[in-house]
C-alpha cells in the first residue's frame, strides 16, 4: 500500500497485478486473492465507463460523480459536469488532497 | 435442544451414532457401527454412507440444534450525545437486565459489539456489572456488529460452550471508528450517503422509484418512533416536510437519511433449557442467514438495485426457519437510507423486484415498528442489538403503544459497508 500512495501523489494511478495469474487486485494488496503469489503495482488502462451518477451537495458546492468500472477495477471519483451513465470517460488525475482523501477524476473520452 | 430424541431414535434403531455435527439445520451423522444393514432408517432416503446428511428442519422435533432463545432485553434511550464513557453508555441498558440476581448469575459470556476505538470493551463491562464470565470478547463488522454478535452467541449456546450470553452494543457519535478508511475505492466520496444515493439513482432509473415514495419510507419510520421513548426522534415528520428538507445527495435529502448518535442496547440469550426455566413463552432464534462479499464498494454487483449479501442472507434465514417470507408478521430492517428500505423489501421477498416503491404503501405487515434507524438513530454497534431487542418485544406482546397484533414471527434485517455484508435473523415465538 506504501508504493501505491506514493505513486498516487505523484498522480499516477497504478493497481496491484499478481505476479502468477495477473489478476488485478483493486484496492490494492501485497498477494493475489485468487493464488496468494505475490503482486506488484503496474499501470492499468484508465478508461472506463460510468455505471452510475449523481451530485454530491455535503461539502456545499455541487459536485458530480460517479462509479467508474475501469474492466473491472470499480471506483468512485470526480465527473465532468456533462457526463451521464454509460459515458465512456478517462481517469485525468487522480491524488491525495490536504485533508488526506483520496481523489480521481475523469473526463469524457472517445469511444 | 435436547439431543437426547435424536440420540434415542437412532439407538433404537441399531444405529450408534459416533460422531455428529450441525450446520444449520442439517445434522452430519458419521456411523461408526451400521448393526444392522438391511435396516434403513426412515431419514434416509437411500442406503446409508460412512457420512450422512440429514436435512431435519430446526422445529423439527428430531432437531438436534441446542435451541437459543432471548430470555431478556433492554435498550437505552438514543441521543445525540453523551457526557458518560462510552462503556458507562453500554451498561446502562445491561443494569436493566442484570436488576434480576437469578439471570446475573447464570452469564458465562459477555460479547461487546462496538466499533469504537476504545480496547478490551466487553472485559471493562464486565468488571463494571461485575461479572466474572467465562467467555468475554468484541466483535465488530461497521453496523451489522450487533447481529454478528448475537449469531455469535447462537454459536456459543447452540454449541454446548455456554448457557448463557450477555450481547451488549453501544456506541458513540464522533467515534473515528465508525468510518471505513480502509475502502479508498469510495475516493473522495467516503460518506456513506454517496453510495446510497447511487443505489437509489438506479432504483429510479431501472424501476420507476420516485422521492414520493421514499419519503413515504421516512414519514412512517418517524411517525412509528414517535411511539418509542428510546428513539432519538419522538416528533413525527409531515410528507412535505420530507421533500422540502435539505439535499444532500440527490434524491437523498436530509430526512432521507437516518443520523449516527449514541446508544446502547443489550440481549441476554440462552440454552432453550434455562429460557424455559426463566420465562414462560420464549423468543426462539429460528433462522440466521449472513453473508458477506467483500468490503469495498468495488466488490458490490454491477446492479445496484439490489443488496447480493442481503439476498443470500435471506434466503439462508428462511431456510434454515422452513418459512417462506409470507409468514412473516414483523420486521425491523436497515433503513439506514430510505432507499435501503425499499430494496430491503425487494431483498426479503416480501416483493417482487422493482416493486419495492410501490409496496411503501401496500404492505400490510409492519415494517420497521420502533421507528428504524431513521426514526431511532445510528449508534453503529447497538442498532442490530436494539433491532433485535424490538423484535422479541414485539412477540414478547410487551411492545405497549406500538405493539404489532398477534404477531408471531419476526425478521431482522442489518447491512453494513455499502451492503458488503448482510445478516438476517428470523425469530418465533413457537419452538
Amino acid at each position: 500500500m506504501r508504493r501505491f500512495y506514493y505513486f498516487l501523489r505523484r498522480h499516477e494511478f497504478r493497481v496491484t497485478v499478481c505476479k502468477k495469474c495477473r489478476q488485478k487486485i483493486w484496492p490494492p494488496s501485497q498477494n493475489c486473492f485468487v493464488c496468494f503469489s505475490p503482486t506488484k503495482l503496474e499501470k492499468v488502462v484508465t478508461t472506463g465507463f460510468i455505471k452510475e451518477i449523481t451530485t454530491s451537495y455535503t461539502k456545499g458546492t455541487a459536485k458530480l460523480y460517479g462509479i467508474v468500472d475501469m474492466q473491472g477495477i470499480k471506483l468512485v471519483g470526480s465527473l465532468a459536469p456533462d457526463a451521464y451513465v454509460g459515458l465512456k470517460v478517462q481517469m485525468t488525475d487522480c491524488g491525495i488532497r490536504e485533508n488526506g482523501s483520496l481523489f480521481f477524476n475523469f473526463d469524457p473520452c472517445a469511444e | 435442544m435436547d439431543l437426547m430424541p435424536l440420540r434415542d431414535m437412532f439407538l433404537k434403531e441399531c444405529w450408534t451414532l459416533s460422531l455428529y455435527r450441525v450446520i444449520r439445520n442439517s445434522v452430519y451423522i458419521h456411523l461408526k457401527d451400521f448393526v444392522r444393514p438391511e435396516f434403513r432408517c426412515p431419514l434416509f432416503k437411500s442406503t446409508p454412507s460412512r457420512i450422512q446428511k440429514v436435512h431435519l428442519g430446526i422445529c423439527s422435533q428430531h432437531s438436534a440444534v441446542r435451541g437459543v432463545a432471548i430470555t431478556a432485553y433492554a435498550t437505552a434511550k438514543f441521543r445525540r450525545k453523551s457526557e458518560l464513557s462510552l462503556f458507562e453508555v453500554a451498561c446502562e441498558p445491561c443494569r436493566d437486565i442484570l436488576a434480576n440476581e437469578a439471570l446475573r448469575k447464570q452469564i458465562d459470556a459477555v460479547l461487546f459489539s462496538s466499533c469504537s476505538v476504545e480496547q478490551y470493551g466487553s472485559s471493562i463491562i464486565s468488571e463494571m456489572l461485575g461479572l466474572n464470565p467465562r467467555i468475554s470478547h468484541r466483535i465488530d463488522n461497521m453496523c451489522n456488529s450487533g447481529t454478528n454478535a448475537i449469531v455469535s452467541a447462537f454459536s456459543y449456546i447452540s454449541s454446548g460452550l455456554c448457557d448463557s450470553v450477555l450481547v451488549v452494543g453501544a456506541d458513540k457519535v464522533g467515534n473515528p471508528g465508525q468510518q471505513l478508511t480502509w475502502d479508498i475505492t469510495r475516493g473522495e466520496y467516503g460518506l456513506p450517503v454517496h453510495w446510497a444515493a447511487m443505489f437509489a439513482k438506479a432504483h429510479m432509473r431501472k424501476y420507476g422509484t420516485t422521492e414520493e415514495q421514499m419519503a413515504t419510507v421516512s414519514v412512517k419510520n418517524h411517525l412509528n418512533a414517535s411511539n418509542n421513548p428510546s428513539a432519538l426522534y419522538t416528533q413525527p415528520v409531515t410528507f412535505e416536510k420530507v421533500l422540502k428538507s435539505d439535499k444532500v445527495v440527490p434524491p437523498l435529502k436530509i430526512l432521507d437519511c437516518s443520523s449516527l448518535c449514541t446508544g446502547s442496547s443489550a440481549i441476554l440469550l440462552s440454552s432453550g433449557e434455562k429460557a424455559k426455566r426463566i420465562i414462560e413463552n420464549p423468543v426462539w432464534i429460528k433462522g440466521i442467514g449472513q453473508q458477506t462479499n467483500g468490503a469495498s464498494l468495488s466488490m458490490v454487483s454491477d446492479d445496484l438495485t439490489s443488496i447480493d449479501a442481503a439476498k443470500k442472507a435471506a434466503s439462508d434465514a428462511y431456510e434454515m426457519a422452513s418459512i417462506d417470507s409470507e409468514s412473516v408478521d414483523v420486521v425491523e430492517l436497515h433503513d439506514a437510507f430510505t432507499i435501503l428500505e425499499i430494496i430491503a423489501y425487494e431483498d426479503l421477498q416480501l416483493t417482487r423486484r422493482g416493486e419495492g416503491g410501490k409496496f411503501v404503501t401496500q404492505c400490510e405487515i409492519s415494517i420497521n415498528p420502533r421507528g428504524g434507524l431513521l426514526g431511532c438513530g445510528h449508534p453503529v454497534g447497538a442498532t442490530g442489538v436494539a433491532q433485535v431487542a424490538e423484535i422479541a418485544m414485539q412477540l414478547s406482546g410487551k411492545a405497549d403503544a406500538r405493539q404489532v397484533k398477534g404477531c408471531k414471527i419476526g425478521l431482522i434485517h442489518n447491512l453494513a459497508a455499502a451492503g458488503t455484508s448482510a445478516t438476517v435473523l428470523i425469530l418465533g415465538v413457537d419452538h
